[in-house]
């Protein structure tokens, strides 16, 4: 046998074997850390819902100068929305499955009933929506279907795009998007609460390649993104996520969150700035280790929003109707808290962004559906989609009694 | 109960080696076939758990076994407890038995390379006792115990070897019996055995489950890329700064494990799912491509697969005897293995795959059986070349040298390949400076570098980290 040795490494190996970012990796434990035990104190608070009527509208608030109009209602289960050049609209009802098209032909502001049909049906749990070279996407509860689209808004029989994803379980509204890049963006909520997940697309962003053939994790720990879109001037990528409940009135906070590629957003273990959750059990975390070192691996929030108010959907601003500060700022649909003993949500929100498109914070656009009537809350308004008009004004809907509301600009006029 | 002790330890006590009998092969452990490094030597410093060097061990491989001299200072008269543990960190860590951080925690159980979830006696056979149970330490008046011993329950090569594992010398004296460590108590030596005049690089990896089973080379771009058999987690690796980062993330559909990976002429990305059944193609940025999808049943297992110059790609099932076809991101059926020599049986059958430079003959590892054979791709015809290349599991052909990731044996084989790939003559079985289940092999240059894939802590047991893939030069 001949003697064999490596001495004689060159010069490039001899370099240094410890690149940055492989150090401190966490060492996998042989056994989960455990940890204190802790109280929560939790609040189911599900405000007494009441079908809308228009006596109520003027409970309804908006910014000074603005106006809040009904297009239509009695829309079902009305969620997103897809506004086409020539202000036809395309209209997700999850609970019906189906997709509605409304065009107001006369001009009215209205919606008639001889101006909305339904031009897709039998796609379970259809939600979000998006329109490219002709054809619109939809996704549903473990389905992308694909339509094409007539000049009068009418599609023709949905093929499937892409199948197989999770199963929706607490978490059923799925939302998709083209981005920039020509790949097919969708989110898929967990099936749960608050607890690792076991099929690994769950509480993901997906990525799927133009055919729909293959796809990727884009993002994950996203407990519930519903509401994403790209900046239309940075082209970052923002989301809304919807954080666990039974928590407590303030953990975790709704968060805005920067998708980015390969990132986790550390759902179900921390929240926020990467806050270990003190609710969530420790022993599921890959590796065993501590949730301290798990969340240090994550990802935090760029903003963070009152707990609960539910996010739902996001739309950028880049209209003209509006005053010159909201250009480039986020509308986001805030559908209302369930597990709050105060309830958040159930309004319009604004999302601003500062001189370097840099989101600075959340103020509100439309609000008053919730209420406290004596010692009862209440509510008429579950809000759900948000879109921007052809003339610039913003639409959003109420799913609970189906609503299109209209906001306009009329300052100065 | 049946239980076979077998004398396989050449025990010395105090400096005085004594010999107990002639040396016998443990129960469980498997001889190594095939020639070893010579003068394969090993030290570890013993260290207390302050820091500070209290000893030294060295190791010398001696035919099958190997012969082990320790000096340990500053302790209390008596027997020691002394074991080789599973890990080479000796680093606090948690003992799982009180969950708390410990000295020396970070070394691990006891190595157990029979699998034998039990502490014995150092003459137990390593499938009814750890192959890592020593003879006790001696400690004298003065607080330093000698101790020389031969063994075969544990070596420098194979798969008892303990290159890059721990020795540690406990507290109190072992009982021989109980689990896991015989009531020896604390552990206040440690060393790391580390081979002597031999250098590797490594290049760790970022996360805590990452079990990097494939490894394919970009040599245009100087890119090594690995990935992970526990979540599919796929990394770009700069072969020269050791710059690693996230190329595709795992988990979604077809891509929640990666096992064989290859770069084509396109240098597009092709990853074997495993279990998924899927093969995956992800573009030279990452993003997917296509996922190919082989049927659901039988169970898959698509563990390598290999690009030939027409454009075909070759990918081999470990739990279904057919090798698959991709052209033209259409997979098929290419070869039915039922009408062939080769014969399927529990396990992992086929499993690493190369082609020759002209795409004329395919050669795959059989890693239950440990056959290496040859199909040849324009008459199907299949030739056993060898055997004896049990736990084969990545191949890497280089010229008329084919070099064998022999998983579960911590062990590079080397084997001279005769015309035509027809016959081969194992060479020499390498274990570096350690491997942890080594899976596969990539060229980078005039090097190679080997994943450190530990998938057999997939199964139970605290893997080590960093994961890690290890260059060495080509032997």
């Amino acid at each position: 046998m001949r003697r064999f040795l490596l001495t004689a490494l060159t010069a490039a190996l001899a370099v240094s074997a410890t690149p940055a970012g492989a150090q401190g990796v966490p060492a996998p434990r042989p056994i989960p850390p455990g940890e204190p035990p802790v109280t929560v104190t939790a609040t189911r608070n599900e405000p007494t819902p009441l079908e809308f009527t228009a006596d109520k509208l003027s409970r309804l608030k908006v910014p000074a100068g603005f106006t809040l109009k009904v297009m239509a209602t009695g829309l079902g289960n009305a969620r997103m929305m897809h506004v086409m050049p020539d202000g036809g609209i395309y209209l997700t009802r999850r609970a019906q499955g189906d997709v509605y098209y409304l065009k107001d032909v006369n001009g009215d502001g209205q919606f008639e009933a001889t101006e909305r049909r339904r031009v897709a049906q039998n796609m379970s749990l259809a939600h979000g929506l998006d329109v490219r070279d002709g054809k619109l996407y939809v996704v549903g509860e473990k389905t992308i279907w694909v339509m094409d689209m007539a000049k009068d808004g009418s599609l023709s029989v949905p093929r499937v795009f892409a199948d197989g994803f999770p199963d929706a379980g607490q978490h059923p509204a799925r939302t998709l998007g083209w981005g920039p890049d020509g790949y097919l963006y969708a989110t898929f909520g967990a099936t749960n609460n608050d607890s690792p997940t076991q099929n690994p697309e769950e509480a993901t962003l997906l990525r799927l390649s133009p055919d729909g053939k293959s796809r990727e994790v884009y993002s994950r720990g996203l407990r519930h993104t519903i509401g994403f879109g790209w900046h239309p001037v940075t082209g970052v990528l923002y989301g809304w996520d919807q954080g666990s409940d039974w928590h407590g009135d303030n953990i975790p906070p709704e968060e805005l969150n920067v998708l980015e590629r390969g990132k986790n957003y550390g759902w179900p273990f921390c929240y926020g700035d990467k806050n270990p959750d003190p609710y969530v059990n420790v022993s599921g975390i890959p590796g065993k280790i501590t949730k301290a070192e798990y969340c240090a691996g994550t990802t935090g929030s760029v903003l963070n929003h009152t707990a609960h108010a539910a996010a739902i959907a996001m739309d950028f601003y880049t209209g003209s109707q509006f005053p010159a500060a909201y250009r480039n700022s986020a509308f986001v649909a805030f559908r209302g808290s369930w597990n709050r003993n105060e309830p958040s949500g159930y309004e319009i929100g604004h999302v601003t962004f500062d001189a370097n498109n840099k989101p600075t914070g959340v103020t509100p656009f439309v609000s008053g559906f919730v209420y406290q009537d004596g010692d009862v809350w209440k509510q008429f308004g579950r809000v759900a989609g948000v879109a921007q008009y052809t003339d610039g004004s913003l639409l959003f809907t109420d799913d609970q009694s189906g609503v299109l509301y209209r906001v306009l600009y009329t300052g100065g006029k | 109960m049946m239980r076979q002790v077998k004398k396989n330890l050449a025990l010395g006590l105090g400096g005085a080696a004594l010999l107990l009998s002639g040396l016998v092969l443990a129960g469980g452990a498997e001889p190594m076939t095939g020639p070893m490094p010579a003068n394969l030597k090993a030290t570890a410093a013993m260290r207390d758990p302050a820091g500070q060097v209290r000893g030294e061990a060295s190791f010398e491989q001696v035919g099958l076994g190997m012969r082990v001299t320790v000096t340990a200072s500053g302790l209390t008269p008596g027997m020691h407890g002394m074991h080789f543990h599973d890990l080479g960190r000796c680093t606090p860590g948690v003992d799982a038995a009180v969950n708390k951080v410990v000295p020396f925690g970070g070394a691990g159980g006891h190595f157990d390379p029979g699998g034998s979830k039990n502490h014995d006696s150092p003459t137990a056979g390593n499938r009814y006792g750890h192959g890592g149970d020593l003879p006790m330490l001696n400690v004298g008046a003065d607080g330093t115990g000698t101790a020389t011993f031969t063994t075969d329950k544990s070596s420098l090569t194979g798969k008892n070897g303990v290159l890059n594992r721990s020795l540690m010398v406990h507290a109190d004296m072992d009982d021989y019996k109980s689990d896991p460590s015989g009531k020896s108590g604390a552990r206040e030596r440690c060393g790391v055995i580390l081979r002597n005049d031999f250098t590797v690089r490594d290049y760790p990896l970022p996360g805590i489950q990452d079990f990097p089973e494939g490894v394919a080379y970009d040599a245009k771009k100087g890119v090594i890329y690995t990935g992970s058999a526990a979540n599919g987690n796929i990394y770009a690796i700069n072969a020269s700064t050791g710059a690693t980062s996230l190329f595709s993330e795992g988990g979604a559909l077809g891509r929640s494990t990666a096992l064989g990976l290859k770069v084509d002429a396109q240098g597009r990305v092709w990853v074997a799912g495993g279990a998924t059944g899927a093969i995956s193609i992800l573009s030279p940025d990452g993003a997917p491509i296509a996922t190919l999808m082989t049927p659901p049943s039988p169970s898959p297992y698509l563990n390598d697969l290999i690009p030939t110059p027409d454009g075909s790609v070759y990918v081999t099932d470990s739990t279904r005897p057919v090798i698959w076809h991709v052209r033209d991101m259409k997979v098929e059926r290419w070869l039915d293995l039922g009408g062939t020599p080769i014969k399927y049986g529990p396990g992992i059958n086929l499993n690493g795959i190369v082609a020759s430079p002209d795409g004329k003959y395919l050669l795959s590892v059989q890693l239950n059986t440990g056959d290496l054979w040859r199909i040849d791709t324009a008459t199907k015809a299949v030739k056993k070349v060898m055997g004896g290349l049990t736990n084969g599991d990545g191949l890497l052909l280089d010229g008329q040298t084919l070099y064998v990731a022999r998983n579960a044996d911590g062990v590079i084989s080397k084997v001279g390949l005769g015309a035509d790939y027809g016959s081969g003559t194992l060479l020499m079985e390498e274990p570096l400076a350690g491997l942890r289940f080594p899976t596969t092999l990539a060229k980078v240059g005039a090097d190679m570098v080997v994943t450190q894939g530990q998938l057999d802590k997939l199964q139970g047991g605290t893997p080590e980290t960093p994961f890690k893939l290890t260059r060495f030069k080509t032997f």
